[in-house]
């Protein structure tokens, strides 16, 4: 990872130095407080800490007409949400087609690529884009985030802007690395092996308005992964297959915004447990956001967020009992309702609080783990405040 | 656990009460540029030889979808600051849109590597000489100003 994002560095600083007008750079900078109450969400113990960080650096160079080359490096730490360190956040080549036909517009993306199905995947990590620090987790699971923001593949789009409405079609084909905590969201901290994603491939399509005032859209992910276990393993090798549909939607008012997204994911696990394991589970959420704005500079949300691991055991209790009571049924399910308030305080210059009030866990930790009851109640909270500049 | 977090979130709403009513009174006086309704004008470098473009074709190159005139040159565009009367005017006016939306979206753009977004400028004369001296640049100025550009008539229907 340090070598490629050295090499993203190089490849910046030396398109920097071959034309200045040609390239251009922007960068953001946010810190917070926050903390997790009654839950190891965020943090242990209940403890206040400033593990809310985001720094970003990014460049876009123009080599030709139709030919540039995009970079973005960046720093993260979010508490016990996902692993704390820099990251190529992308590094593609992008290019555009030339005029397919009237009004039709393409784009090609090769190389890391950024998640342009969903909502805020595509500028997740950029603090002053967000909605709020911690996204609807239904959708926006932080254990599962780094395979959600983008790959290393294939990302094509093509446009339709007519005089009243846009068409946007978007196609992605990549696979994305999987850390260790990733791993351990997946299958618990008693894995000790290696998974890889075999390939995700995405589909989406969006309507909008020529005056962009709102936004339908539908999505598709499919993606394959597989499990070495080491050699000391408390897992067997295995694989499992994640599909998700998704509907999108956005409307923008003068004073006011809101902005819903359901999904529905089907996890196929096969192996992993035992050489004859199967298991089939099918999770539903999705969320809805309101937002107004009482001024150019203040603005306040109001938010509900919600996510079923299971539609056939909806309550958990089904989960409880086949573990034999080791794991409460309330992390079957997560209900999660919001407040927030944003205030820019001047150009480029933003300060964002937000409460989170959850009832149930189950984006909290892996189900798999052994300690599961210990690492959230049913009731629980949790807030930040968050500084952030961007240029 | 229920009430808790009621009692905080009404904590929390009569704090904030006071904090709205400043702010609430300091907007007209954080605000810009002044103009009044259909008082301004889009124009573009003198290198740019576009004499109408549609509301759509506008929104196009606003929203960084179109970013080359028809001759090849680059499209360089130019705004004012969000909280500027001028460009709110415009916004509302020319683009009907919402300047927090194009700044949201520009914001997706530039920090997701998808291209180039206009530059902001913080002052009216900042803007006047940007337009002035790139080539193919394009932007908004006062109807009243007489400016080295050239005008380009906007089809609003």
């Amino acid at each position: 990872m340090k070598k490629t994002i050295t090499f993203a560095l190089w490849l910046m600083s030396s398109c920097a130095a071959a034309s200045h007008s040609d390239f251009s750079w922007h960068g953001y900078v946010a810190q917070g407080v926050t903390q997790s109450k009654g839950s190891s969400f965020i943090t242990d113990d209940d403890k206040i800490t400033g593990e809310l960080t985001e720094i970003g650096l990014n460049g876009y160079y123009q080599l030709a007409k139709n030919v540039s080359i995009a970079g973005q490096i960046n720093y993260l730490d979010g508490g016990n949400r996902f692993e704390q360190g820099a990251r190529l956040d992308y590094l593609f080549v992008d290019w555009k087609l030339p005029d397919l036909s009237e009004n039709w517009r393409g784009q090609i993306h090769i190389g890391r690529y950024k998640n342009k199905h969903w909502l805020y995947s595509v500028t997740r990590d950029v603090p002053q884009t967000r909605y709020t620090s911690v996204l609807p987790q239904s959708v926006y699971f932080d254990g599962f985030r780094d395979v959600a923001l983008g790959s290393n593949g294939i990302q094509a789009n093509f446009s339709h802007l007519g005089s009243h409405y846009n068409w946007d079609l978007n196609w992605s084909y990549g696979r994305s690395h999987i850390n260790d905590t990733q791993r351990d969201f997946l299958l618990g901290s008693d894995a000790n092996g290696k998974i890889k994603q075999d390939f995700v491939h995405q589909a989406s399509v969006f309507l909008q308005p020529s005056s962009l005032t709102w936004k339908v859209g539908a999505s598709w992910l499919n993606s394959d992964f597989r499990y070495t276990p080491s050699l000391n393993d408390n897992r067997l090798s295995g694989e499992a297959n994640i599909e998700r549909l998704m509907l999108s939607a956005q409307y923008f008012a003068e004073n006011w915004e809101v902005s819903a997204e359901v999904l529905r994911e089907i996890q196929d696990s096969k192996g992993l447990f035992a050489p004859d394991f199967a298991e089939k589970r099918r999770g539903e959420g999705g969320f809805v956001q309101f937002r107004y704005l009482f001024n150019n500079d203040l603005s306040g949300l109001i938010g509900f967020d919600t996510y079923v691991n299971d539609v056939s055991d909806r309550q958990g209790k089904q989960l409880e009992a086949l573990s034999g009571g080791t794991i409460p049924a309330y992390f079957g399910y997560q209900d999660t309702y919001t407040i927030g308030l944003r205030w820019d305080i001047a150009p480029k210059w933003r300060l964002q609080g937000e409460y989170h009030w959850v009832e149930g866990a189950t984006r909290v930790v892996s189900l798999l783990n052994r300690d599961v009851a210990s690492h959230a109640d049913k009731y629980w909270e949790m807030w930040s405040l968050q500084l952030m500049y961007w240029f | 656990m229920k009430k808790p977090a009621l009692r905080w979130l009404s904590k929390v709403l009569a704090h904030n009460r006071l904090t709205l009513v400043l702010l609430v009174l300091a907007g007209p006086i954080m605000a810009g540029h002044k103009v009044k309704a259909s008082e301004l004008n889009v124009m573009v470098n003198e290198s740019v030889m576009v004499a109408e473009l549609s509301r759509s074709e506008l929104r196009q190159i606003f929203t960084g979808q179109r970013q080359y005139w028809s001759d090849g040159t680059k499209i360089t565009v130019f705004v004012l600051q969000d909280r500027d009367e001028l460009h709110k005017q415009f916004c509302r006016d020319i683009l009907q849109m919402f300047p927090y939306q194009l700044s949201r979206l520009w914001d997706q753009i530039t920090y997701s590597g998808q291209g180039l977004t206009p530059v902001r400028v913080t002052s009216y004369q900042a803007l006047i000489d940007a337009l002035e001296n790139t080539t193919g640049a394009i932007g908004y100025v006062e109807r009243t100003d007489i400016v080295k550009l050239r005008r380009v008539e906007v089809d609003l229907k």
